[in-house]
């Protein structure tokens, strides 16, 4: 592993921000193919950060082991340090967002010189890796994600997406705000570039992040990065595998339920939304889950659920469970007096893919986005 | 008469409001009152709102929800409804970035002046004080929950996210105006000089009113894909002529500079045949491209102290500032103007990073 600075800046008041990236494999000039692999763009993004740093432990296994094939890797875990060490979401002088300025610009405002020194590095990767959240806080069903930039090949992009192993791959048709990401930039730049998001964004959830941290070693393996025959076992202080919780039979809280907090369903973590493939290719899944076949579906085929009161949030049914039209999905209950004055609903049979997070709720806002069945 | 444009409960005993200030000309509302007899009210319209008469007597009928706060329209007949739609409107909304004041001085003045002489009203003035109350409220530049800045999801959806039914529920109420004005103020970190920035795109069609804002310049900027989601490229893009007023700084009342712009905002009505009233003119402004703009940033961190007055003549090498560092007593950068021209934008707040914008250049 080699440690590669990427960007530095000098601030006022606080130490220079390094940005830094792991290297692993040969150099560019004698690779035959590259993968860059961005985790926090953010500050709040830490299970981001945590699986990209989970993807370096587990790259230096492999390359003691000399399992690294003529792929060049380099995986940059934090970016914006500076906002995640006081825990800032976006940039801490002007809260501007480093993922709004790419492709960025050398001579521009501070997170645009940021950018551009984070993209000079990364634009002429073969693979792009982004580690994304997103802009609504909640939780999500995993998936990758592509923005279909009209530059893409999208069968070859399907092909691409298919080896991560998630159960969704959503591809996104870009609004004007997306043309200054990170993932629209790369398309242009000629990358193949995917956004994976894990479940959560700002904790650590070692499950879903082993879960994702998988899929990022099974496209590695996919584009030949890993020899997987040299490649060790699982190193002795792997966290322990999590368990797959049953997705729940009867997901029904109580009309009126006292105990707010409590969960009346699983919690995301781990419930099968589709059917596993067969075989695992690299035996080095930590998580019992995966690789699914994945299902590919356009983001505007996502149903939203909305509300129409406010109040407390009551969650009924979980992130990956399988609902029918009419199923309550939450309960909205009054501040006052815990009476339930919502119940939000599935409004198709599917799949709960988002959900609201918060323990409050405001009115006209989406809780829920179900992927239909 | 106040109208709520967007309501959308929150937890706690409270609303999210945005409202207006719908102010109708005494010939206009004296044609609803007359027309109020035609027939039986239809349904509540979509931009509901007439004479004071009118008003009272259709809120106490409808009786809007005591906890809302909210201003229901009140119902209009067709005849009513089709006067409102003939009637010539300005809109005048502020408030999207919720750091930014300016704008509230000129929505308080702009309709203290109308209310008074509504007789020299030929027409309608909505006012949007707030389309992120609250922002303003909480001093928070996007909107508080949401960690977005609003003006990046226009034209908004009805069916998304609260931010976004609340954009949309605002561009429905716009459309169709005469014509609109956006206020902005900077932001805490730059001091503007009243200006206007017109997006190439809109160029032709909104030149011919951007002087008579009483605005110092226009800057007509390139086109850049990212500011289609805001409020003025979506009005402009359904044929509602929007202009972009920025002037000032950010969490601060500039009251020399509002009250120009506050008489450009009557200039404009008169233009539109709306108001008959004085105002004042402030002289023609300076027209530029981007190519004439020249942007300085900063090369070191540290506090940026300015040497050169805002809104001033530069020459080519004079001294814009200098940043310094307080720990080492020593001066990091030495700040100096490239081109000669009006130094239109200065840095306000003192603490910089290396690219911070420090001052913006009009060149002659």
């Amino acid at each position: 592993m080699r440690t590669i600075e990427l960007f530095r800046l000098e601030t006022p008041y606080r130490e220079t921000l390094v940005v830094e990236g792991f290297a692993f494999g040969p150099a560019a000039a004698d690779a035959r193919a590259s993968v860059a692999i961005v985790g926090a763009l953010r500050g709040n993004e830490m299970q981001q950060a945590f699986i990209c740093a989970n993807v370096v432990k587990r790259l230096r296994a492999l390359e003691d082991a000399g399992a690294l094939a003529d792929v060049g890797i380099l995986v940059i875990p934090v970016v914006n340090s500076f906002s995640m060490n006081i825990a800032h979401r976006f940039w801490p002088m002007d809260n501007t967002d480093i993922n709004r300025m790419f492709p960025g610009y050398d001579a521009g405002e501070t997170t645009q010189r940021i950018a551009a020194g984070l993209f000079d590095v990364i634009k002429d990767a073969t693979y792009g890796i982004q580690l994304a959240s997103y802009y609504l806080p909640g939780e999500f069903e995993p998936h990758v994600r592509i923005t279909d930039t009209g530059v893409v090949d999208l069968a070859e992009t399907r092909r691409l997406a298919d080896l991560f192993g998630f159960p969704y791959a959503l591809l996104k048709q870009p609004a004007p705000f997306d043309t200054t990401t990170l993932n629209y930039n790369w398309q242009v730049w000629g990358v193949r570039a995917f956004s994976l998001f894990s479940s959560v964004v700002d904790r650590i959830s070692a499950g879903p992040a082993d879960f994702v941290v998988d899929c990022i070693m099974r496209f590695l393996e996919g584009i030949g990065a890993i020899r997987p025959e040299l490649a060790p076992a699982p190193p002795a202080d792997a966290p322990a595998p999590c368990e797959a919780p049953a997705v729940p039979e009867a997901p029904v809280a109580p009309a009126g339920a006292q105990d707010v907090s409590r969960e009346t369903a699983g919690n995301g973590e781990g419930a099968a939304p589709a059917p596993l493939r067969t075989g695992m290719r690299t035996g080095w899944e930590v998580s019992p889950r995966g690789p699914y076949e994945t299902a590919f579906c356009r983001e505007d085929a996502l149903v939203n659920v909305r509300t129409s009161r406010a109040g407390f949030f009551k969650r009924v049914a979980a992130i990956g469970q399988r609902v029918e039209e009419g199923d309550a999905l939450a309960r909205i209950l009054s501040t006052e007096d815990c009476e339930v004055i919502e119940t939000l609903r599935a409004p198709v049979a599917g799949t709960v893919f988002f959900r609201h997070e918060a323990a409050l709720i405001n009115g006209e806002t989406i809780a829920f986005k179900v992927m239909p069945a | 008469m106040i109208e709520t444009v967007f309501s959308a409960e929150l937890p706690v005993r409270e609303h999210l409001l945005v409202q207006k200030n719908r102010i109708i000309g005494a010939d206009l509302a004296a044609a609803l009152d007359a027309a109020a007899d035609d027939d039986a009210p239809a349904a509540p319209g979509p931009r509901g709102n007439v004479s004071r008469e009118t008003f009272a007597r259709e809120e106490e009928r409808l009786a809007p929800d005591a906890g809302s706060g909210a201003h229901a329209a009140p119902a209009l007949n067709d005849a009513q409804r089709a006067l409102l739609d003939a009637a010539p409107r300005l809109a005048v909304v502020t408030g999207i970035h919720g750091d930014e004041l300016e704008g509230q001085y000129v929505a308080f003045e702009l309709a203290r002046r109308l209310n008074e002489h509504r007789d020299q009203v030929h027409g309608i003035v909505d006012i949007y004080p707030a389309i992120n109350p609250l922002g303003i409220n909480a001093i928070e530049r996007g909107v508080p929950g949401y960690d977005l800045d609003l003006n990046r999801i226009f034209p908004g959806d009805a069916d998304g996210p609260l931010t976004e039914a609340l954009a949309a529920a605002v561009v429905a109420d716009i459309a169709g105006a005469a014509a609109c004005v956006d206020i902005h103020a900077s932001n805490i970190f730059l001091r503007e000089m009243p200006q206007i920035r017109i997006n190439e795109l809109s160029a032709d069609e909104l030149l011919p009113l951007a002087p008579l804002l009483n605005i110092d310049f226009v800057w007509v900027h390139a086109s850049a894909t990212v500011l289609q989601s805001t409020l003025a490229y979506a009005l402009n893009a359904l044929g509602t002529r929007t202009l972009v007023v920025e002037t000032g700084v950010g969490m601060r009342i500039t009251p020399s500079e509002v009250m120009r712009l506050t008489e450009g905002m009557l200039c404009l009505a008169a233009h539109l045949g709306i108001w008959s009233g004085p105002f004042e003119e402030h002289g023609a402004p300076l027209i530029s491209a981007d190519q004439a703009v020249s942007f300085l940033n900063a090369g070191a961190a540290g506090v940026f102290l300015p040497k050169a007055a805002h809104g001033r003549r530069v020459g080519k090498g004079e001294l814009i500032g200098v940043i310094v560092d307080p720990l080492t007593g020593e001066v990091r950068e030495r700040v100096t103007c490239p081109a000669s021209g009006l130094l239109f934008t200065l840095r306000e707040y003192p603490v910089v990073y290396p690219g911070s914008l420090l001052a913006r250049v009009l060149s002659e």
